[in-house]
């Protein structure tokens, strides 16, 4: 759709969002916990935190939850009965607004679509992600972890979102990019005043510190090289850069139950454990831990940009922030882009 | 350069000059000046890497564990004095060798909470630092081959501050309340398995939750798998558990696991006089009967 664009003062924002709640939205925001910060429901907009730069998690949950029921079943006698785990899904998940994320966040929602929707058309992915709004809140000031900017984004990009917010003194500019973002907005539109797109701020020149190009160079012909095995030594395998990512979208399919009755779940995973690629015979083909960190730079840098002609990473940084042992991926690309 | 740096970086460097080591683990600075990681030093003209400082948090013993490391042999290991206790439950419970591994000690006065120290924080004040250093008896490490001096002030402790204060919190909450407190904490777990993946004592080759013939413990992310996880990882850590918290920094998201383990750790030393990574030649407090063992509970 062509694009709208709209100005809004930040208390008549704030009416907003009171008003998506009050009218049964269901509004998940970053929100103080714990002495950090994470993606959770609001109840009114001031429980969001919107000075944050980004939640500690990413809130890929709302696209695919941790663990996730795909069918249930029960036996009674020769009968048995089969519960679709969709209906659940259908039900639970209408009008689900996520407000003051980043631009990074949302981007990881059509770059994960494209895994679920290659070959196989994923109902439960597309169920969720189709009752998703997303209104992002452009960065200002992103940190030293920070490289959307080289992962072909910005601190102001617009890719993914439906409703792309600028803020500037005490008001917002807001970049209406889909229909699902103005059909979210039209019964409040007395709060917005229609603008045009020069009368927004332009984008800053952000500049970008390595070419991400030159990583997947790297990638390419250097499998077996030995800064693998050197520079992860110091991984200790937890799945936390897998978890936190917005993007890492591997799961497990996983039966609980007994002959009475159960489910079949999936369940997130992770490239970074060694049960992950271990065969029945014992045989392990990614036998270290640079292996299996190698696996995850190859998937996000390599594999998925050839078949899908975009990187399976949105430059958040949120592996690095949480890694306990401070592997940094983005000093690691940058080095990968310069040993080509 | 700190005078801590340059004697640490002489040790590792004539450890490996000398042939005595092949493997030097020790911290240099990480992404941001307050952040420390682990470096793996193999040649001596790289020692001068190796560095120390109060935000040297991470528990280095853990990589004992992994395949990639052992095969090093001889390793020289940079080490505080909850780390070292780690080292000591390790030789006790007979995965490290004292053969093969050369201590290098170094004291501290505390290490900065790693969530201030991303915000800013780089003074060592009974506020900054964690729980553990609160009530660290082992600012100078147990055992040691080599010993580096701290250039940190001595903690100063006003007592106003009760570490690990939630414990008493929780003993004096009824069964059910104490239930919903835990529910609401493995609520937030994701199983990345970094409690167990950073823990120097979680060295099974292969965890229980990876044995699925049969599956013992509900794969599952939600209340029943989450709830079975903690518990198990609790009752494998009782009477081992040295209390080096990474767990719980690691954890992404913030569950107080050392509630958890501090509290097993003090009931296994009120119960059997037990408290563990004190001594090499102790035996590991379930490893041993004793007759005057706590047995109230057999009625």
């Amino acid at each position: 759709m062509e694009e709208k664009y709209f100005e809004i003062l930040a208390e008549d924002l704030k009416k907003f969002v009171n008003s998506l709640i009050s009218d049964n939205f269901n509004v998940i925001a970053p929100k103080d916990k714990d002495g950090d910060t994470f993606y959770g429901k609001i109840d009114k907009f001031d429980e969001a935190n919107l000075d944050i730069l980004l939640p500690k998690m990413s809130y890929k949950e709302y696209l695919l939850p941790k663990t996730e029921t795909l069918f249930e079943y029960s036996v009674s006698g020769v009968d048995v009965d089969i519960k679709d785990g969709l209906g659940a899904v259908t039900g639970e998940n209408k009008k689900r607004v996520i407000f003051g994320g980043r631009p990074c966040d949302a981007a990881a929602g059509p770059i994960m679509d494209k895994v679920f929707n290659w070959d196989y058309k994923d109902e439960f992915f597309n169920e969720r992600f189709k009752n998703l709004t997303i209104i992002s809140i452009a960065c200002k000031k992103p940190d030293n972890y920070c490289f959307c900017t080289e992962m072909q984004l910005s601190p102001e990009s617009s890719y993914g979102s439906d409703i792309l917010l600028k803020k500037e003194d005490n008001k917002y500019f807001a970049a209406v990019v889909s229909e699902k973002g103005l059909e979210l907005i039209t019964p409040y539109l007395s709060l917005f005043k229609e603008i045009t797109k020069a009368q927004i701020p332009a984008d800053k020149d952000w500049k970008k510190v390595f070419e991400i190009e030159k990583t997947k160079g790297f990638l390419d012909k250097n499998f077996e090289h030995n800064y693998f095995q050197d520079r992860f030594l110091s991984c200790i395998g937890c799945g936390i850069c897998t978890y936190t990512c917005p993007t890492c979208h591997c799961f497990d399919i996983q039966d609980e139950g007994n002959l009475k009755e159960g489910r079949r779940i999936r369940n997130w995973d992770s490239c970074q454990f060694a049960i992950f690629t271990l065969h029945t015979s014992g045989h392990n083909p990614r036998v270290t831990q640079g292996d299996r960190y190698r696996q995850r730079l190859m998937h996000k840098f390599k594999i998925y940009s050839e078949k899908f002609n975009k990187y399976l990473c949105v430059g958040c940084g949120r592996c690095s922030r949480n890694c306990p042992e401070d592997i940094d991926i983005k000093e690691v690309v940058k080095d990968l882009a310069g040993l080509i | 350069m700190a005078n801590i740096d340059e004697k640490l970086q002489k040790i590792a460097k004539d450890l490996l000059e000398s042939g005595e080591v092949s493997l030097v683990i020790g911290f240099a600075v990480g992404s941001n000046p307050q952040r420390m990681r682990p470096v793996f030093i193999t040649k001596a003209e790289d020692a001068n890497r190796l560095s120390f400082n109060h935000h040297a948090v991470q528990d280095l013993a853990v990589f004992l564990k992994k395949p990639e490391v052992k095969k090093f042999g001889k390793i020289g290991i940079v080490v505080k004095g909850c780390d070292e206790k780690a080292l000591n439950a390790l030789i006790q419970e007979y995965q490290v060798s004292r053969d093969n591994i050369k201590i290098i000690g170094v004291e501290c006065n505390g290490v900065i909470r790693q969530n201030l120290a991303d915000k800013g924080e780089t003074a060592v004040s009974e506020a900054s630092v964690y729980d553990k250093c609160l009530i660290c008896n082992e600012h100078t490490p147990i055992l040691y081959d080599y010993l580096v001096p701290s250039e940190d002030p001595k903690l100063n402790l006003s007592g106003n501050l009760k570490p690990y204060a939630r414990i008493e919190e929780l003993d004096s909450m009824s069964p059910e309340e104490k239930n919903s407190f835990w529910e609401k904490e493995f609520d937030k777990c994701i199983k990345c398995y970094a409690c167990r993946q950073a823990c120097p004592l979680c060295y099974c080759s292969r965890c229980i939750v990876e044995k699925n013939m049969p599956q013992w413990i509900d794969t599952n992310l939600e209340e029943t798998g989450n709830a079975q996880w903690n518990l198990i990882r609790a009752y494998h850590l009782s009477g081992r558990c040295i209390g080096c918290g990474e767990c719980e920094r690691a954890c992404p998201v913030n569950i107080p696991l050392m509630l958890i383990n501090e509290k097993m750790a003090r009931d296994v030393n009120n119960l059997f006089g037990y408290k563990s990574g004190l001594d090499i030649n102790a035996k590991p407090v379930f490893g041993v009967f004793s007759e005057s063992d706590f047995n109230e509970f057999i009625k």
